[in-house]
């Protein structure tokens, strides 16, 4: 692979953005949080990160924010992901492999659908208390 | 706890920018015979006596989880790095920062693979929160250096999709080189 510079990747991003411009941008009001704690990372959440933003890119989604976030109490259940949509509540999904991640993205964004059989509780009370 | 090297030093620096540092410089030197790395920040560092329970694993800085009794990220490295012929020593001064120098010898059959170093880098970039991250990668000959604004701005942010992809394609030519 030939190595990229910081000029390639404007390059690309110029490219991609008029891609996009092509699409209706609107503004970012979807959230996806992906945790990372020890827990997370331990249970594969590296590649649950990298299927999410492969599927994002490749639904062309422009309206996601992906972040990272720390243990949420639910380490059982790793890796756990957190989806926020507008006019749908804000649901953890437990156990999100790649597969899982895939459909987040296809079913619960774009589909306004909830993938029931991976949805988890809200997280450990002693968490909700510290935040 | 963590199968490859890339998940320790990711762990390790993770550390830092929880310690509210606003500047973490991650330097990795390569040589063939040593992989060693080096984290200095400008956290909140620490007084001697909490220098001197960091590498206990039932010490914890309360914060994250305020019931955890436990602390498993220093001591785990600990354990490793003394597995493998290698080092760890910790500089720090409370109110001024922190620096983590270890060392692991890259030939020790006990040695755990690198794993995935762009993807661990590219969660430290995408880690939450207003800091500066510069990170460091010198292999052998090769040698690349990029820090978290630089790539922000050259990829239009680190927290959409398109921005990460353009990040981890980046970071992995420069892996691969």
């Amino acid at each position: 692979m030939a190595k990229l510079t910081l000029e390639d990747l404007r390059r690309m991003r110029g490219e991609k953005q008029k891609e996009m411009e092509m699409r209706d941008a609107s503004n970012k009001d979807v959230q996806v949080i992906v945790g990372m704690g020890t827990c997370g990372i331990a249970a594969g959440a590296k590649d649950t990160f990298t299927a999410l933003v492969g599927a994002i890119n490749e639904k062309g989604l422009t309206n996601v924010l992906i972040r990272q976030t720390g243990c949420m109490g639910l380490c059982h259940s790793e890796p756990t992901v957190e989806v926020v949509v507008p006019g749908m509540p804000a649901v953890i999904y437990g156990n999100v492999d790649a597969a899982t991640a895939k459909a987040v993205v296809e079913k619960h964004i774009v589909g306004h659908q909830l993938i029931d059989d991976k949805i988890l509780d809200r997280p450990s009370i002693d968490i909700i208390k510290n935040s | 706890m963590h199968a490859t090297l890339a998940d320790v030093i990711a762990d390790t620096a993770q550390n830092s920018i929880e310690a509210g540092a606003r500047h973490v410089e991650l330097t990795i030197i390569e040589d063939g015979k040593t992989i060693a790395v080096t984290i200095k920040d400008d956290g909140k560092g620490m007084d001697e006596a909490t220098q001197a329970r960091a590498f206990n694993p039932f010490y914890t800085e309360a914060g994250k989880h305020d019931k955890r009794k436990v602390g498993l990220g220093l001591p785990i490295l600990k354990q490793i790095c003394e597995a493998t012929d290698g080092a760890v020593s910790l500089k720090s001064e409370k109110g001024v920062g922190t620096e983590l120098n270890y060392s692991f010898s890259a030939t020790h059959i006990d040695l755990p693979p690198m794993g995935d170093l762009a993807g661990a880098v590219l969660m430290l970039f995408n880690y939450p929160g207003d800091f500066e991250l510069t990170f460091t990668h010198k292999k052998g000959e090769s040698e690349y250096s990029i820090s978290r604004s630089e790539l922000a701005e050259a990829v239009g942010g680190l927290e959409s999709a398109e921005g990460i992809a353009l990040a981890k394609e980046f970071l992995e030519s420069q892996e691969a080189g």
